[in-house]
Protein backbone atom coordinates (compact mmCIF):
# COMPACT_ATOMS: atom_id res chain seq x y z
CA UNK A 1 0.00 0.00 0.00
CA UNK A 2 0.87 3.47 0.42
CA UNK A 3 2.64 3.94 3.82
CA UNK A 4 0.33 6.82 5.03
CA UNK A 5 -1.36 4.76 7.66
CA UNK A 6 0.94 5.68 10.41
CA UNK A 7 0.66 6.10 14.55
CA UNK A 8 1.80 9.28 16.48
CA UNK A 9 4.74 8.14 17.68
CA UNK A 10 5.31 10.50 20.06
CA UNK A 11 2.29 9.77 21.04
CA UNK A 12 2.78 6.04 22.45
CA UNK A 13 3.77 4.43 25.05
CA UNK A 14 7.48 2.88 24.77
CA UNK A 15 5.86 -0.50 25.28
CA UNK A 16 3.01 0.15 22.84
CA UNK A 17 5.74 1.33 20.26
CA UNK A 18 7.39 -2.18 21.18
CA UNK A 19 3.93 -4.21 20.50
CA UNK A 20 3.89 -2.05 17.08
CA UNK A 21 7.13 -2.57 15.55
CA UNK A 22 6.97 -6.08 16.53
CA UNK A 23 3.86 -6.56 14.63
CA UNK A 24 5.54 -5.08 11.43
CA UNK A 25 7.99 -7.09 12.26
CA UNK A 26 6.05 -10.09 12.43
CA UNK A 27 4.75 -9.09 9.07
CA UNK A 28 8.23 -8.95 7.65
CA UNK A 29 9.28 -12.44 8.61
CA UNK A 30 5.98 -14.07 7.82
CA UNK A 31 6.61 -12.31 3.86
CA UNK A 32 10.30 -13.82 4.33
CA UNK A 33 8.80 -17.30 5.43
CA UNK A 34 6.07 -16.99 2.81
CA UNK A 35 7.66 -15.60 -0.62
CA UNK A 36 11.26 -15.33 0.24
CA UNK A 37 13.17 -11.84 0.18
CA UNK A 38 12.45 -9.81 -2.30
CA UNK A 39 8.80 -8.90 -1.49
CA UNK A 40 9.75 -7.51 1.87
CA UNK A 41 11.25 -4.52 0.05
CA UNK A 42 7.22 -3.82 -0.36
CA UNK A 43 7.22 -3.71 3.49
CA UNK A 44 5.00 -0.40 4.56
CA UNK A 45 3.41 0.57 7.69
CA UNK A 46 -0.30 -0.02 6.45
CA UNK A 47 0.44 -3.66 7.09
CA UNK A 48 2.11 -3.45 10.20
CA UNK A 49 -2.02 -1.46 10.75
CA UNK A 50 -3.74 -4.30 9.08
CA UNK A 51 -2.55 -6.92 11.00
CA UNK A 52 -2.79 -5.20 14.57
CA UNK A 53 -6.29 -4.83 13.88
CA UNK A 54 -7.10 -8.28 12.46
CA UNK A 55 -5.25 -9.28 15.44
CA UNK A 56 -7.07 -7.21 17.71
CA UNK A 57 -10.55 -8.77 16.56
CA UNK A 58 -9.49 -12.02 17.98
CA UNK A 59 -9.58 -13.26 21.12
CA UNK A 60 -6.11 -14.35 23.23
CA UNK A 61 -2.94 -12.45 24.51
CA UNK A 62 0.15 -11.83 22.30
CA UNK A 63 3.07 -13.46 22.87
CA UNK A 64 6.36 -11.54 22.06
CA UNK A 65 9.87 -13.06 21.54
CA UNK A 66 13.09 -11.39 21.15
CA UNK A 67 15.32 -12.01 18.01
CA UNK A 68 18.17 -10.76 15.83
CA UNK A 69 17.38 -8.95 12.43
CA UNK A 70 19.59 -9.17 9.78
CA UNK A 71 19.16 -5.52 8.93
CA UNK A 72 20.05 -4.46 12.70
CA UNK A 73 21.80 -7.41 13.64
CA UNK A 74 23.26 -5.79 16.67
CA UNK A 75 20.23 -4.68 18.11
CA UNK A 76 17.56 -7.15 19.54
CA UNK A 77 13.91 -6.28 18.31
CA UNK A 78 10.73 -8.43 18.99
CA UNK A 79 8.72 -10.21 16.78
CA UNK A 80 4.77 -10.97 17.70
CA UNK A 81 4.69 -14.79 17.42
CA UNK A 82 1.14 -15.86 17.26
CA UNK A 83 -0.05 -13.48 15.17
CA UNK A 84 -0.81 -16.38 12.68
CA UNK A 85 -3.59 -15.47 10.83
CA UNK A 86 -3.43 -11.79 11.31
CA UNK A 87 0.52 -11.33 10.26
CA UNK A 88 0.41 -13.88 7.14
CA UNK A 89 -2.82 -12.04 5.61
CA UNK A 90 -1.24 -9.58 6.01
CA UNK A 91 1.76 -11.00 4.27
CA UNK A 92 -0.39 -12.31 1.10
CA UNK A 93 -2.35 -9.04 1.11
CA UNK A 94 0.86 -7.14 0.93
CA UNK A 95 2.12 -9.39 -2.03
CA UNK A 96 -1.61 -9.33 -4.09
CA UNK A 97 -1.76 -5.26 -4.01
CA UNK A 98 2.45 -4.89 -4.42
CA UNK A 99 2.31 -6.97 -7.66
CA UNK A 100 -1.18 -5.17 -8.82
CA UNK A 101 0.42 -1.86 -8.06
CA UNK A 102 3.64 -2.90 -10.05
CA UNK A 103 1.42 -3.99 -12.66
CA UNK A 104 -0.36 -0.88 -13.06
CA UNK A 105 2.60 1.10 -13.62
CA UNK A 106 3.69 -1.60 -16.29
CA UNK A 107 0.58 -0.33 -18.12
CA UNK A 108 1.39 3.73 -17.88
CA UNK A 109 4.01 5.83 -17.36
CA UNK A 110 6.85 3.51 -15.66
CA UNK A 111 6.78 1.00 -18.48
CA UNK A 112 10.66 -0.15 -17.34
CA UNK A 113 10.15 -0.39 -13.19
CA UNK A 114 7.09 -1.90 -13.94
CA UNK A 115 7.94 -4.70 -16.39
CA UNK A 116 10.99 -5.23 -13.47
CA UNK A 117 8.79 -5.74 -10.61
CA UNK A 118 6.48 -7.79 -12.51
CA UNK A 119 9.00 -10.08 -13.92
CA UNK A 120 10.43 -10.24 -10.35
CA UNK A 121 7.28 -10.82 -8.10
CA UNK A 122 5.21 -12.82 -10.70
CA UNK A 123 5.99 -16.06 -8.55
CA UNK A 124 5.24 -14.75 -5.47
CA UNK A 125 1.89 -13.45 -6.69
CA UNK A 126 1.38 -16.39 -8.33
CA UNK A 127 1.33 -18.44 -4.71
CA UNK A 128 -0.22 -15.94 -2.92
CA UNK A 129 -2.94 -16.05 -5.54
CA UNK A 130 -3.56 -19.63 -4.79
CA UNK A 131 -3.75 -18.42 -0.90
CA UNK A 132 -6.46 -16.16 -1.27
CA UNK A 133 -7.87 -16.56 -4.76
CA UNK A 134 -11.08 -14.42 -4.10
CA UNK A 135 -9.66 -11.91 -2.87
CA UNK A 136 -6.56 -12.07 -5.51
CA UNK A 137 -9.86 -11.82 -7.93
CA UNK A 138 -11.51 -8.82 -6.30
CA UNK A 139 -8.52 -6.61 -6.18
CA UNK A 140 -7.65 -7.54 -9.84
CA UNK A 141 -11.51 -6.39 -10.67
CA UNK A 142 -10.54 -3.50 -8.67
CA UNK A 143 -7.98 -1.94 -10.07
CA UNK A 144 -9.34 -2.32 -13.34
CA UNK A 145 -12.13 -0.60 -12.98
CA UNK A 146 -9.71 2.16 -11.35
CA UNK A 147 -8.36 2.42 -14.77
CA UNK A 148 -11.66 2.49 -16.08
CA UNK A 149 -12.36 5.50 -14.09
CA UNK A 150 -9.48 7.26 -14.63
CA UNK A 151 -9.69 7.06 -18.31
CA UNK A 152 -12.89 8.56 -18.20
CA UNK A 153 -12.07 12.54 -18.26
CA UNK A 154 -12.36 14.33 -15.16
CA UNK A 155 -14.94 12.07 -12.62
CA UNK A 156 -15.60 13.74 -9.49
CA UNK A 157 -13.82 12.08 -6.42
CA UNK A 158 -16.64 10.34 -5.07
CA UNK A 159 -16.49 8.58 -8.71
CA UNK A 160 -12.39 8.24 -8.56
CA UNK A 161 -12.43 7.00 -5.71
CA UNK A 162 -14.89 4.15 -5.50
CA UNK A 163 -12.64 1.70 -7.00
CA UNK A 164 -9.99 1.92 -4.54
CA UNK A 165 -12.37 2.20 -1.20
CA UNK A 166 -14.07 -1.05 -2.59
CA UNK A 167 -10.75 -2.64 -2.94
CA UNK A 168 -9.91 -1.61 0.72
CA UNK A 169 -13.70 -3.09 1.82
CA UNK A 170 -12.39 -6.34 0.48
CA UNK A 171 -9.09 -6.05 2.03
CA UNK A 172 -10.18 -5.27 5.14
CA UNK A 173 -12.26 -7.65 5.98
CA UNK A 174 -9.82 -10.58 6.35
CA UNK A 175 -11.21 -11.45 9.76
CA UNK A 176 -10.42 -15.47 10.60
CA UNK A 177 -13.00 -15.75 12.78
CA UNK A 178 -16.17 -15.31 10.22
CA UNK A 179 -18.42 -12.97 12.30
CA UNK A 180 -20.83 -11.23 10.06
CA UNK A 181 -20.77 -8.31 12.35
CA UNK A 182 -17.34 -8.38 12.75
CA UNK A 183 -17.10 -8.65 8.67
CA UNK A 184 -19.47 -5.50 8.24
CA UNK A 185 -17.88 -3.01 10.59
CA UNK A 186 -14.48 -4.40 9.09
CA UNK A 187 -15.82 -3.66 5.25
CA UNK A 188 -17.22 -0.22 6.37
CA UNK A 189 -13.71 0.60 7.97
CA UNK A 190 -12.67 -0.74 4.78
CA UNK A 191 -14.52 1.56 2.37
CA UNK A 192 -13.98 4.91 4.55
CA UNK A 193 -10.13 4.11 5.03
CA UNK A 194 -9.85 3.15 1.06
CA UNK A 195 -11.64 6.69 -0.19
CA UNK A 196 -9.46 8.21 2.53
CA UNK A 197 -5.89 6.92 1.13
CA UNK A 198 -7.41 7.59 -2.35
CA UNK A 199 -8.06 10.76 -2.24
CA UNK A 200 -4.93 11.88 0.26
CA UNK A 201 -2.30 9.91 -2.00
CA UNK A 202 -4.41 12.04 -4.86
CA UNK A 203 -3.85 15.67 -2.72
CA UNK A 204 -0.05 14.57 -1.78
CA UNK A 205 0.84 14.29 -5.49
CA UNK A 206 -0.69 17.01 -7.00
CA UNK A 207 2.20 18.66 -7.77
CA UNK A 208 4.19 16.18 -9.30
CA UNK A 209 0.92 15.08 -11.45
CA UNK A 210 0.48 18.39 -12.71
CA UNK A 211 4.12 18.62 -13.70
CA UNK A 212 4.43 14.73 -15.40
CA UNK A 213 0.55 15.14 -17.39
CA UNK A 214 -0.36 11.93 -15.36
CA UNK A 215 -4.34 11.75 -14.01
CA UNK A 216 -5.01 12.80 -10.72
CA UNK A 217 -8.75 13.82 -9.82
CA UNK A 218 -8.18 16.93 -8.08
CA UNK A 219 -6.85 18.72 -10.72
CA UNK A 220 -8.84 21.51 -12.54
CA UNK A 221 -9.15 23.41 -9.36
CA UNK A 222 -12.62 22.42 -8.66
CA UNK A 223 -11.95 21.23 -4.96
CA UNK A 224 -10.76 23.81 -2.86
CA UNK A 225 -8.50 22.15 0.75
CA UNK A 226 -11.80 23.12 2.94
CA UNK A 227 -14.04 21.31 0.41
CA UNK A 228 -11.59 18.21 0.13
CA UNK A 229 -11.00 18.53 3.78
CA UNK A 230 -14.84 17.65 4.64
CA UNK A 231 -14.41 14.38 2.44
CA UNK A 232 -11.65 13.46 4.02
CA UNK A 233 -12.20 13.89 7.91
CA UNK A 234 -15.52 12.31 7.21
CA UNK A 235 -13.89 9.55 5.82
CA UNK A 236 -11.39 9.61 9.27
CA UNK A 237 -15.15 10.14 11.50
CA UNK A 238 -16.87 7.34 9.78
CA UNK A 239 -13.76 4.98 9.89
CA UNK A 240 -13.71 5.53 14.00
CA UNK A 241 -17.67 5.57 14.30
CA UNK A 242 -17.00 1.74 12.96
CA UNK A 243 -14.41 0.93 14.61
CA UNK A 244 -16.43 1.84 17.58
CA UNK A 245 -18.37 -1.15 17.82
CA UNK A 246 -15.23 -3.80 17.62
CA UNK A 247 -14.68 -5.71 20.11
CA UNK A 248 -11.17 -5.69 20.73
CA UNK A 249 -9.52 -8.13 22.66
CA UNK A 250 -5.67 -6.39 22.17
CA UNK A 251 -4.25 -3.69 20.76
CA UNK A 252 -6.76 -0.44 21.71
CA UNK A 253 -4.53 1.97 22.69
CA UNK A 254 -1.95 1.94 19.65
CA UNK A 255 -5.12 1.17 16.93
CA UNK A 256 -6.71 4.41 19.01
CA UNK A 257 -3.89 6.30 18.52
CA UNK A 258 -3.70 5.67 14.70
CA UNK A 259 -7.07 5.87 13.65
CA UNK A 260 -7.70 9.48 15.73
CA UNK A 261 -4.39 11.21 16.46
CA UNK A 262 -1.67 9.22 13.35
CA UNK A 263 -4.65 9.69 10.50
CA UNK A 264 -5.59 13.05 11.57
CA UNK A 265 -2.09 15.08 12.25
CA UNK A 266 -1.38 13.29 8.36
CA UNK A 267 -5.12 14.61 7.32
CA UNK A 268 -3.43 18.41 8.42
CA UNK A 269 0.01 17.84 6.90
CA UNK A 270 -1.26 16.87 3.62
CA UNK A 271 -4.07 19.79 3.21
CA UNK A 272 -1.74 22.43 4.20
CA UNK A 273 0.85 21.57 1.77
CA UNK A 274 -2.73 20.82 -0.84
CA UNK A 275 -3.84 24.44 0.14
CA UNK A 276 -0.99 26.11 -0.88
CA UNK A 277 -0.19 24.07 -4.11
CA UNK A 278 -4.31 24.86 -4.96
CA UNK A 279 -4.22 27.92 -4.30
CA UNK A 280 -1.09 28.53 -7.06
CA UNK A 281 -2.56 26.97 -9.29
CA UNK B 1 -25.54 -10.02 29.61
CA UNK B 2 -21.92 -9.55 29.68
CA UNK B 3 -19.42 -8.11 32.35
CA UNK B 4 -21.09 -4.85 33.31
CA UNK B 5 -18.21 -3.42 34.45
CA UNK B 6 -16.13 -4.86 31.03
CA UNK B 7 -19.05 -2.69 28.66
CA UNK B 8 -18.97 0.47 30.67
CA UNK B 9 -15.37 0.29 30.92
CA UNK B 10 -14.45 0.77 34.73
CA UNK B 11 -13.07 -1.17 37.40
CA UNK B 12 -14.88 -3.32 39.49
CA UNK B 13 -16.55 -1.45 42.38
CA UNK B 14 -16.61 1.51 40.89
CA UNK B 15 -18.11 4.63 42.66
CA UNK B 16 -21.71 5.73 41.79
CA UNK B 17 -20.36 8.83 40.24
CA UNK B 18 -17.71 7.08 38.14
CA UNK B 19 -20.43 4.64 36.85
CA UNK B 20 -22.02 7.66 35.53
CA UNK B 21 -19.68 9.32 33.88
CA UNK B 22 -18.65 6.07 32.26
CA UNK B 23 -22.20 5.87 31.30
CA UNK B 24 -22.48 9.42 30.03
CA UNK B 25 -19.55 9.32 27.45
CA UNK B 26 -20.36 5.75 26.30
CA UNK B 27 -23.88 7.10 25.64
CA UNK B 28 -22.29 9.93 23.73
CA UNK B 29 -20.43 7.82 21.97
CA UNK B 30 -23.01 5.14 20.63
CA UNK B 31 -26.34 7.58 20.53
CA UNK B 32 -28.29 6.82 17.21
CA UNK B 33 -27.69 10.48 16.43
CA UNK B 34 -24.24 9.62 15.76
CA UNK B 35 -25.40 6.92 13.64
CA UNK B 36 -28.21 8.05 11.75
CA UNK B 37 -27.04 7.52 8.26
CA UNK B 38 -25.10 5.07 9.11
CA UNK B 39 -25.36 1.80 7.40
CA UNK B 40 -23.82 -0.17 10.64
CA UNK B 41 -26.52 1.62 12.73
CA UNK B 42 -28.36 -1.31 13.80
CA UNK B 43 -25.03 -2.39 15.69
CA UNK B 44 -24.48 0.74 17.45
CA UNK B 45 -28.40 0.26 18.52
CA UNK B 46 -27.34 -3.34 20.22
CA UNK B 47 -24.39 -1.42 21.61
CA UNK B 48 -26.75 0.96 23.30
CA UNK B 49 -28.68 -1.25 24.55
CA UNK B 50 -25.71 -3.34 25.98
CA UNK B 51 -24.54 -0.43 28.27
CA UNK B 52 -28.17 0.28 28.90
CA UNK B 53 -28.81 -3.23 30.15
CA UNK B 54 -25.26 -2.78 32.00
CA UNK B 55 -26.02 0.25 33.88
CA UNK B 56 -29.20 -0.49 34.86
CA UNK B 57 -28.34 -3.93 36.09
CA UNK B 58 -25.17 -1.92 38.08
CA UNK B 59 -27.27 0.76 39.54
CA UNK B 60 -30.07 -1.45 40.87
CA UNK B 61 -27.22 -3.79 42.96
CA UNK B 62 -24.86 -0.41 43.26
CA UNK B 63 -24.12 0.38 47.13
CA UNK B 64 -27.05 3.18 47.44
CA UNK B 65 -29.32 0.43 46.53
CA UNK B 66 -31.66 2.31 44.61
CA UNK B 67 -32.44 2.68 40.73
CA UNK B 68 -31.48 5.61 39.26
CA UNK B 69 -34.61 6.08 36.87
CA UNK B 70 -33.81 9.34 34.74
CA UNK B 71 -31.94 7.42 32.13
CA UNK B 72 -34.02 9.12 29.30
CA UNK B 73 -31.61 7.31 26.68
CA UNK B 74 -33.76 5.22 24.56
CA UNK B 75 -32.03 2.22 23.92
CA UNK B 76 -34.42 0.89 21.30
CA UNK B 77 -33.08 3.06 18.33
CA UNK B 78 -35.76 5.81 18.46
CA UNK B 79 -36.19 5.02 15.04
CA UNK B 80 -36.82 7.91 13.50
CA UNK B 81 -35.57 7.51 9.92
CA UNK B 82 -37.48 9.80 6.93
CA UNK B 83 -40.77 8.22 7.76
CA UNK B 84 -44.02 9.19 4.74
CA UNK B 85 -44.65 12.55 5.14
CA UNK B 86 -47.09 14.75 3.09
CA UNK B 87 -45.70 14.94 -0.22
CA UNK B 88 -47.33 15.68 -3.56
CA UNK B 89 -46.41 12.65 -5.05
CA UNK B 90 -46.61 9.14 -3.48
CA UNK B 91 -43.22 8.19 -5.14
CA UNK B 92 -41.18 10.03 -2.95
CA UNK B 93 -43.00 8.22 -0.04
CA UNK B 94 -41.87 4.95 -1.28
CA UNK B 95 -38.30 6.39 -2.54
CA UNK B 96 -38.25 7.36 2.06
CA UNK B 97 -39.91 4.48 2.87
CA UNK B 98 -37.00 2.38 0.89
CA UNK B 99 -34.08 4.75 2.43
CA UNK B 100 -35.70 3.55 5.61
CA UNK B 101 -35.27 0.10 5.14
CA UNK B 102 -31.79 0.43 3.87
CA UNK B 103 -32.71 -0.69 0.62
CA UNK B 104 -30.24 2.15 -1.06
CA UNK B 105 -30.06 0.34 -4.37
CA UNK B 106 -34.41 0.38 -4.74
CA UNK B 107 -34.26 3.91 -3.62
CA UNK B 108 -30.87 4.90 -5.83
CA UNK B 109 -33.44 3.09 -8.98
CA UNK B 110 -36.56 4.66 -7.87
CA UNK B 111 -35.14 7.98 -7.85
CA UNK B 112 -33.79 7.70 -10.63
CA UNK B 113 -36.94 6.88 -13.08
CA UNK B 114 -38.46 10.35 -11.49
CA UNK B 115 -39.39 13.14 -14.15
CA UNK B 116 -38.93 15.89 -11.60
CA UNK B 117 -35.83 17.60 -10.09
CA UNK B 118 -37.84 19.54 -7.28
CA UNK B 119 -36.25 20.33 -3.87
CA UNK B 120 -37.35 16.33 -2.56
CA UNK B 121 -35.49 15.15 -5.27
CA UNK B 122 -32.52 16.10 -4.55
CA UNK B 123 -32.45 16.04 -0.93
CA UNK B 124 -33.24 12.05 -1.32
CA UNK B 125 -30.10 12.03 -3.68
CA UNK B 126 -28.06 13.71 -1.25
CA UNK B 127 -29.37 11.51 1.33
CA UNK B 128 -29.07 8.16 -0.70
CA UNK B 129 -25.43 9.83 -1.70
CA UNK B 130 -24.30 9.78 2.06
CA UNK B 131 -25.55 6.61 2.56
CA UNK B 132 -22.86 5.33 0.08
CA UNK B 133 -19.84 7.23 1.38
CA UNK B 134 -20.21 9.73 -1.13
CA UNK B 135 -19.68 12.87 0.93
CA UNK B 136 -18.77 15.37 -1.22
CA UNK B 137 -21.65 14.43 -3.98
CA UNK B 138 -24.28 14.31 -0.77
CA UNK B 139 -23.63 17.92 0.57
CA UNK B 140 -23.76 19.37 -3.04
CA UNK B 141 -26.92 17.69 -2.93
CA UNK B 142 -28.21 18.87 -0.17
CA UNK B 143 -27.32 21.96 -0.58
CA UNK B 144 -29.15 22.28 -4.03
CA UNK B 145 -32.71 20.92 -2.33
CA UNK B 146 -31.76 23.64 0.69
CA UNK B 147 -31.53 26.50 -2.10
CA UNK B 148 -34.49 25.60 -4.11
CA UNK B 149 -36.68 25.61 -0.91
CA UNK B 150 -35.09 27.43 1.86
CA UNK B 151 -37.87 27.57 4.01
CA UNK B 152 -37.65 23.99 4.46
CA UNK B 153 -36.70 22.99 7.75
CA UNK B 154 -35.76 19.46 7.45
CA UNK B 155 -33.04 19.82 4.39
CA UNK B 156 -31.50 22.79 6.40
CA UNK B 157 -31.16 20.74 9.49
CA UNK B 158 -29.85 17.84 7.42
CA UNK B 159 -27.09 20.17 5.71
CA UNK B 160 -26.60 21.19 9.35
CA UNK B 161 -25.81 18.32 10.87
CA UNK B 162 -24.13 16.40 7.89
CA UNK B 163 -21.86 19.61 8.07
CA UNK B 164 -21.12 18.72 12.10
CA UNK B 165 -21.11 15.03 11.62
CA UNK B 166 -16.79 15.14 11.71
CA UNK B 167 -16.51 17.33 15.35
CA UNK B 168 -17.01 14.49 17.50
CA UNK B 169 -13.88 12.43 15.48
CA UNK B 170 -12.09 16.05 15.48
CA UNK B 171 -12.84 16.79 19.30
CA UNK B 172 -11.95 12.89 20.38
CA UNK B 173 -8.55 13.28 18.43
CA UNK B 174 -7.66 16.72 20.24
CA UNK B 175 -8.36 14.77 23.41
CA UNK B 176 -6.28 12.12 22.55
CA UNK B 177 -3.40 14.19 21.10
CA UNK B 178 -1.27 17.39 20.98
CA UNK B 179 -2.49 20.21 18.85
CA UNK B 180 -0.01 21.27 16.11
CA UNK B 181 2.66 23.81 17.96
CA UNK B 182 2.75 20.76 20.40
CA UNK B 183 3.33 18.40 17.40
CA UNK B 184 6.30 19.98 15.92
CA UNK B 185 7.67 20.08 19.24
CA UNK B 186 7.10 16.61 19.50
CA UNK B 187 8.51 15.86 16.07
CA UNK B 188 11.82 17.08 16.92
CA UNK B 189 11.70 15.06 20.09
CA UNK B 190 11.30 12.11 18.41
CA UNK B 191 13.90 12.89 15.83
CA UNK B 192 16.42 13.46 18.64
CA UNK B 193 14.57 9.59 19.99
CA UNK B 194 15.51 8.37 16.71
CA UNK B 195 19.03 9.33 16.22
CA UNK B 196 19.12 8.40 19.80
CA UNK B 197 18.43 4.86 19.15
CA UNK B 198 20.63 4.81 16.11
CA UNK B 199 23.65 5.46 18.36
CA UNK B 200 22.73 2.70 20.81
CA UNK B 201 22.85 -0.18 17.80
CA UNK B 202 25.80 1.04 16.52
Amino acid sequence: MFGYIVPAKSELKVREFEIYNAYYCAVCRAVRARYGQLPRLMLTFDSAFLALLLAAVCEGEDSVTEFRCAVQPLRKKNLITNGGDATGYAADILVLLGYSHLDDDRRDEHRLRGLFGTLLYRRAYRKAKRRLPGKAAAIEARIAELAGVEGAGRPAIDEAAEPFAKLMEEIMDGAPNGDTNVSRVLRAMGYNLGKWIYLIDAADDLETDSRSGSFNPLKGGDYSAERLGFTLEMCLAETAKAFELLRLHKNEAILKNIIYVGLRLKTDEVLAKYGRIAEED
Amino acid sequence: MGDPYEILGIKPGASEAEIKRAYRDLVKKYHPDQYENNPLGDLANEKMQEINEAYDFLMKGGASGQRSGARGYGGAAAARGYGARKQPSPEYNEIRRAIDRGDIAGAEQRLAQMQTRDAEWHFLSGMIQLRRGWYDQAVGSIQTAVSMDPTNYEYQNALNQLMGQTTGYRQNSYQSGYNDAQHQLCQCMSCYCCLDSCCDCI
